[in-house]
């Protein structure tokens, strides 16, 4: 199970909600560990997960029959699975709008695909028989209407309720719950997902390693005169190799200054891809030819900052310590110019902690204290131009006492042959 | 420029729109020819785009001062760039928000080595980050007001794509600025491409048909799914594309593996330059039987259905009714799902019923000039194997032109 339940009864009851639901993609993978196609291809309002935070009632995942077939490939363990038809209502015209007082309409029968006549079916195909033959006559009319369903079901009729979508809570009142109230859980699923689960650090050292060989791999294949999106390339095909998904990897924020690798120039590599859906994020620096002494003393100092940042990573250090103990640090190692270090907790998004939106500002509630299970990368970007620029990150996980390194933490440079 | 500025401005005229603000990412690429690092890390809220009806006043594009430098490698159009600096010291205690905008301060500035002798791009970054910098807004939601307040809609009826950012700035002020739900609409206005959408979308055909091409070839009595999947995923990375899924039916392989004369359908998602390919084939390793080639070839004619069919004016349901009755002429009556759908940013581009709405309740889809279509024919059969035949069209003045191979004959791989 990907969801730290334990942690998110917690955060419900700080922010005083009965439940949740989930619309976003991801925050509907972490709630039911299922991933669906549709989060694929952007589709929202297809899929929903929702969780009571009454443990005894059940928490539910909303999906298209059509993919219940799906389910043996993500398994949830999510009990209340209310599938609704599809591929029966596209072509399909029934005019206006719901009317709430009539209740839930019918829905179009979907009795699951044929079986053919005296096969011997796969035991796969037999659980799939089974689950459209579970769902076929209790099928709900819409997504809208098996979200109500599933709310129903785990209590959730009445209360304050967190959705990343607080659109969906109005639809939810116009359906007939005008006694729940919307609450933006945007932040407050991330304030959940910060601290991990044990399945989620195991994915996530999964990713931190994918993600770090094929960002080597990147590495090493700027040699003089690369441009950027060959060496974009072979990141790109080295994490599909491994069974990541391609994401995306930067060399500053416009590309190389000349259009290519060119000897003696360091530039930064920060490589951001994602397995199973949790992203891993690496950062080097990279030199074709021999680094100057300027070059290695730098990269020497951000290794200093680095090594700082791992004495005093414990669970209770504020974020803002952090920042300044690094710092301090990179810069009695030698490196004065360097100024800037962005710890941020990583996940299911590559800031996968609190970040302010609306009308909050930074200083409100950015400098979060770690807790053991956090996933935390320490960024630490440099650009200077006219000279070149530098970059090292690695991935850690907050422990008891301490931390322990997902990437390898190999040296802060890499060097390349001219 | 990916947007069909007309059709916006239509569809906005249509609704009463004096604009649309997009705050999810599809949406702010749409209307800026921009896609930001923080939108790729998945960080809502932290970028913007408003396209005033008001063909003389500034469209925006919301966005980090520290991501200036991208403009350069993704050039937008939009004539209003409004960036934040996000100081992290700033605290709401401080400000009465309704009134009084936290400064923003001087946002980060990298050293600069030798100012006299910088390579073309990093003067370009160095101009462009003083150019920014001069009205620097200190987060988001204060730059997205700024940006509303250059196009004039302080007071305007807008689509928006997320009712939040309106609600915050009615709270920053701007109480008379009213939210319409813009999901749908904004879908309504991509499901006709611009020609640069059409390039871009030929493209993503092509590197997806060859990426499920490369997974075709990996086919054996024996492979797995994880193989299959690894072998499109990798071909559509090595053009420079990016892998959504590849399927075998929803489930997986009936049995965790390719066996010999069982169809096997692939349906392959691929995005290029975030845009979506969508294909499917039917494959069969070893013999097929006579049965399965039958079904190929009704399903073959129901495609050729489709094309023949498709065109201006003719509707989603109309095109389904022909070529259901297509394949069930060719002998296989059991056929059931034909379903056009519109491609481009979202794998279904045209609106859908979404909240309170039934299905079929927002009409047929009409096709018109340039929506690009897939129509999606696929088949289970538990006991069986699967079939799928799913190809890309545009949609012409007087018919349609295919962007994939059109290659709908079985695919017989020797066993």
């Amino acid at each position: 199970m990907l969801l730290n339940r334990p942690r998110a009864v917690e955060v419900m009851e700080r922010h005083d909600l009965v439940g949740l639901i989930a619309r976003e993609h991801v925050n509907i993978y972490y709630l039911t560990d299922y991933w669906d196609t549709q989060a694929d291809g952007r589709w929202p309002y297809l899929v929903y997960g929702v969780l009571p935070r009454d443990q005894d009632m059940p928490a539910g995942l909303v999906l298209p029959t059509v993919k219940l077939e799906r389910l043996s490939v993500w398994p949830t363990w999510v009990p209340n699975i209310i599938a609704f038809s599809d591929y029966s209502g596209r072509e399909r015209r029934d005019e206006g709008h719901i009317d709430p007082d009539q209740g839930e309409p019918p829905a179009i029968a979907w009795p699951g695909w044929p079986v053919r006549e005296g096969a011997t079916l796969t035991p796969l195909e037999q659980e799939w028989a089974a689950r459209a033959g579970a769902h076929a006559d209790r099928l709900a009319a819409t997504p809208a209407w098996g979200l109500k369903r599933a709310l129903v079901d785990a209590g959730m009729t009445r209360g304050r309720i967190g959705s990343d979508d607080p659109r969906v809570i109005g639809w939810l009142q116009d359906m007939g719950l005008p006694g729940i109230e919307a609450v933006d859980a945007t932040n407050i699923f991330r304030e959940i997902r910060m601290v991990k689960s044990a399945t989620e650090i195991e994915i996530l050292g999964q990713a931190a390693r994918v993600n770090e060989a094929a960002g080597m791999a990147a590495a090493h294949a700027a040699v003089a005169g690369a441009t950027w999106p060959e060496i974009e390339t072979v990141y790109h095909v080295e994490m599909s190799q491994r069974g990541g998904r391609n994401g995306h990897i930067i060399s500053g924020l416009g590309g190389l200054p000349h259009g290519k690798v060119v000897p003696g120039e360091p530039f930064l590599i920060d490589a951001l891809g994602e397995y199973r859906n949790y992203f891993g994020d690496f950062g080097r620096t990279v030199i074709v030819g021999e680094p100057s002494a300027e070059l290695s003393r730098r990269a020497d100092a951000m290794w200093a900052g680095f090594e700082r940042a791992c004495e005093i990573i414990r669970p209770g250090l504020k974020r803002s310590t952090l920042i300044a103990e690094v710092i301090a640090a990179v810069q009695k190692a030698g490196f004065s110019d360097f100024f800037y270090v962005s710890p941020h907790s990583l996940g299911l998004e590559h800031t996968d902690h609190p970040i302010p939106m609306g009308p909050t500002l930074h200083g409100d509630w950015n400098d979060y204290a770690l807790a053991a299970d956090m996933v935390i990368n320490v960024d630490m970007p440099f650009f200077e131009w006219g000279w070149g620029t530098m970059h090292l990150e690695d991935t850690v996980v907050v422990t008891a006492d301490g931390f322990r390194p997902l990437t390898s933490t190999s040296p802060a440079l890499i060097v390349n042959p001219s | 420029m990916l947007l069909n500025k007309p059709r916006a401005y239509a569809v906005m005229d249509k609704y009463g729109l004096d604009g649309l603000l997009a705050a999810t990412q599809i949406n702010i690429y749409y209307m800026t020819d921009f896609w930001g690092a923080l939108m790729r890390m998945r960080r809502s809220f932290f970028n913007y785009a408003v396209l005033p009806r008001d063909e003389n006043a500034p469209a925006a594009l919301v966005m980090t001062a520290t991501e200036a430098q991208r403009l350069t490698e993704m050039p937008t159009w939009v004539p209003n760039v409004v960036t934040y600096t996000h100081p992290v010291h700033a605290h709401s205690r401080d400000y009465d928000t309704a009134t009084e905008e936290p400064d923003a301060g001087p946002g980060y500035r990298w050293p600069v080595r030798n100012a006299d002798q910088l390579p073309p791009k990093e003067r370009q970054w160095e101009a462009m980050r003083a150019d920014l910098a001069e009205k620097n807004r200190a987060t988001p939601t204060y730059a997205l007001r700024q940006a509303l307040r250059d196009a004039g809609l302080e007071k305007g009826t807008i689509g928006t794509d997320d009712p939040r950012p309106v609600e915050w700035m009615n709270q920053l002020g701007l109480d008379k600025l009213k939210g319409v739900e813009a999901t749908n609409i904004f879908r309504e206005i991509r499901m006709v491409k611009s020609p640069d959408e059409l390039t871009i979308m030929r493209e993503a055909a092509r590197i997806n048909e060859d990426g499920v091409n490369a997974a075709i070839k990996v086919l054996h009595v024996g492979t797995t799914f994880p193989e299959i999947e690894r072998a499109f995923n990798v071909e559509v990375a090595q053009q420079g594309g990016r892998a959504v899924y590849i399927t075998t039916g929803s489930g997986g392989l009936p049995h965790d593996k390719v066996t010999a004369g069982e169809p096997v359908m692939l349906d392959a998602l691929c995005e290029y330059r975030h845009y979506h390919g969508d294909i499917g084939r039917t494959a069969v390793v070893g013999e097929p039987s006579a049965e399965i080639v039958l079904r190929n070839k009704a399903m073959s004619v129901g495609w050729q259905t489709a094309y023949e069919t498709i065109k201006p004016g003719v509707t989603g349901r109309q095109m389904t009714e022909k070529v259901l009755a297509a394949i069930e002429r060719e002998g296989f009556p059991g056929f059931l799902v034909a379903t056009p759908h519109s491609v481009g940013l979202e794998h279904t581009d045209h609106p859908i019923p979404i909240g309170l709405e039934l299905p079929g309740s927002r009409g047929d889809l009409v096709f018109e000039e340039n929506m690009v279509i897939n129509v999606d024919l696929p088949y289970h059969e538990l006991g069986f194997g699967g079939m799928h035949l799913e190809d890309v069209i545009r949609v012409t003045k007087d018919g349609c032109e295919p962007l994939t191979s059109m290659k709908t004959d079985l695919i017989v791989i020797p066993a």
